[in-house]
């Protein structure tokens, strides 16, 4: 045998050694066809019917899971309930799957008649954005009431991610009802810029800013720099700094000139992004803690508080539009 | 396909789907499309990268079912000729934008096994498949198409554009790289013991 009749023999022997592995046969001692082995037996264990005509794994093999079960749901919950409610033909409900009859059937019994027009059956079955807090519901969605209860009793805590788009539209309305000279002006204005100006006269905004901000926590004048978890600048001047400290009783505080500019239930008021503490106004020419047009009563203030508020007191003269610093009074000056 | 799996079947499928039969488009599918994820699950070790890969064939191969001519036994180097550069598509697009994927939560119960089982599953195949890493990349996508998608070695060649004889001589190559690296692996652990 010359070498090259070896290397051709070796060559062939190795295509075959390959093709005995595919076919899982016994690949003997030689190490590297071993190990291609256990390839092969770890690929059939992720993914077995290689050669199969069927998908593996029922067909779910390589498929994101489940897409199509949310719509579908939907689909099936608002067939049910407009089944329930009668708003179907007998023709229509004949269409429907047994099984959906049979449940549209028992929903219809455990709703109470009065449940009545059908849309409303379909808005109550399928909880609408905006739907979470029960007080805000209309009177269409009182009548169905019963419905909504029976037939899912946790609507109303459920948190629906358009809730919170709804809420950023009714803010941005509630925002621009109130620029125009109310308390929220000064938020307002702080909010039309996101970063605090290298102008002296606006370093108090910051503070307007950041009790403003939507990612600010709620704050509370009580609180001292030191539990701040913001920036401080590390001195005495009278920065104002917000705190970490949650207040729930904060909004009522600070809400004197916010709260009322919103329009009773016109839209749910996130104390966090409308509220707008007092003493947080800094220091500087526009004035400090003071600056409330309803100023804090002393009940709400700490001792501590107080003392720290009047020790870093400025120079300034208090500004007398209260909240509304130079942004806020810029902004409600365009406004008006 | 080779011996075995149908050929006549599969081509008469093939030439249902390329007149226009959506059923037969499905079925053509159906067929191929477990072994695409075999073979891209062996040269990725990514399951949902495998996935996407597999999906991507699949759309590929529908795109250009009108365009095959050709028997089974071609159909199937087709297709994974297509798999494979969609495996070098997506090798090239995770260098550039590296992604980590997350596990769906999935709506329904399932028979299948559980997400560690998976995932030691997926990380025994990895563990093996590092192992040819000192292979050039044409060879291990030569010795994957010949043992996980079970191909021949016409096939391959048809598959990656070149002949059944330089096939043959890229995985001979490749086996007598691995039984070195391997050989000298153990050695490496003797002379260490």
């Amino acid at each position: 045998m010359t070498p090259d009749d070896d290397g051709l023999a070796r060559i062939e022997a190795d295509d075959a050694l390959l093709s005995a592995i595919a076919a899982g046969e016994s690949t003997g001692e030689d190490p590297a066809a071993r190990l291609l082995a256990e390839i092969v037996l770890a690929v059939d264990e992720l993914a077995p019917d290689g050669g199969g005509a069927e998908p593996r794994g029922g067909g779910d093999e390589g498929q994101r899971p489940g897409r199509r079960s949310g719509l579908w749901g939907v689909t099936l919950g608002v067939s049910i309930a407009v089944a329930a409610s009668g708003g179907l033909s007998a023709a229509a409900t004949g269409r429907l799957p047994e099984p959906v009859q049979r449940l549209a059937a028992d929903v219809g019994q455990a709703a109470p008649p009065a449940a009545a027009a059908p849309a409303e059956a379909v808005s109550a079955a399928v909880p609408a954005v905006g739907a979470e807090d029960p007080e805000q519901g209309s009177g269409a969605s009182e009548q169905s009431g019963a419905f909504r209860r029976a037939s899912r009793p946790d609507a109303e805590r459920v948190w629906w991610p358009g809730n919170a788009r709804l809420r950023a539209v009714e803010h941005r309305a509630v925002e621009q009802r109130g620029a125009g000279g109310t308390g929220v002006a000064s938020e307002h204005g702080a909010r039309s810029r996101d970063y605090p100006s290298r102008d002296s006269d606006e370093r108090s905004g910051t503070a307007a800013q950041w009790s403003s901000h939507p990612s600010a926590p709620d704050t509370d004048e009580s609180s001292s720099p030191a539990s701040s978890p913001y920036p401080t600048t590390g001195d005495d001047t009278g920065y104002p700094t917000p705190t970490s400290s949650p207040a729930p009783s904060d909004a009522t505080d600070a809400g004197d000139g916010a709260a009322e500019a919103t329009e009773p239930g016109a839209a749910p008021t996130d104390p966090r992004t409308h509220s707008s503490r007092p003493g947080q106004s800094g220091s500087g020419s526009a004035g400090p803690a003071p600056q409330q047009t309803t100023p804090p009563t002393p009940a709400r203030e700490t001792p501590a508080a107080g003392a720290a508020a009047r020790s870093s007191q400025p120079t300034g003269t208090p500004a007398s539009t209260g909240q509304r610093g130079s942004h806020g009074a810029d902004r409600s000056a365009y406004h008006r | 396909m080779r011996q075995g799996d149908g050929g006549d079947e599969l081509s008469g499928l093939v030439a249902r789907a390329q007149a226009g039969d959506p059923a037969a488009v499905g079925d053509v599918i159906r067929r191929v499309r477990p072994r695409i994820f075999r073979y891209a699950m062996a040269r990725i070790g990514a399951r949902e990268e495998a996935e996407d890969v597999t999906q991507e064939t699949c759309v590929a191969l529908t795109e250009a079912l009108p365009r095959f001519d050709g028997d089974a036994s071609r159909f199937t180097s087709f297709v994974f000729g297509i798999a494979s550069n969609k495996v070098l598509m997506s090798q090239r697009s995770r260098g550039r934008r590296p992604e980590v994927a997350v596990a769906d939560v999935p709506d329904v119960s399932s028979a299948a096994p559980g997400p560690l089982e998976r995932a030691e599953r997926d990380d025994a195949l990895r563990g093996l498949l590092a192992r040819l890493d000192g292979l050039p990349d044409r060879h291990r996508d030569v010795l994957l198409l010949r043992i996980v998608a079970d191909l021949s070695a016409e096939q391959v060649g048809e598959a990656l554009g070149t002949t059944a004889a330089n096939v043959r001589v890229i995985q001979h190559r490749a086996l007598s790289t691995l039984r070195a690296g391997i050989t000298g692996r153990t050695d490496d652990t003797t002379e260490g013991v």
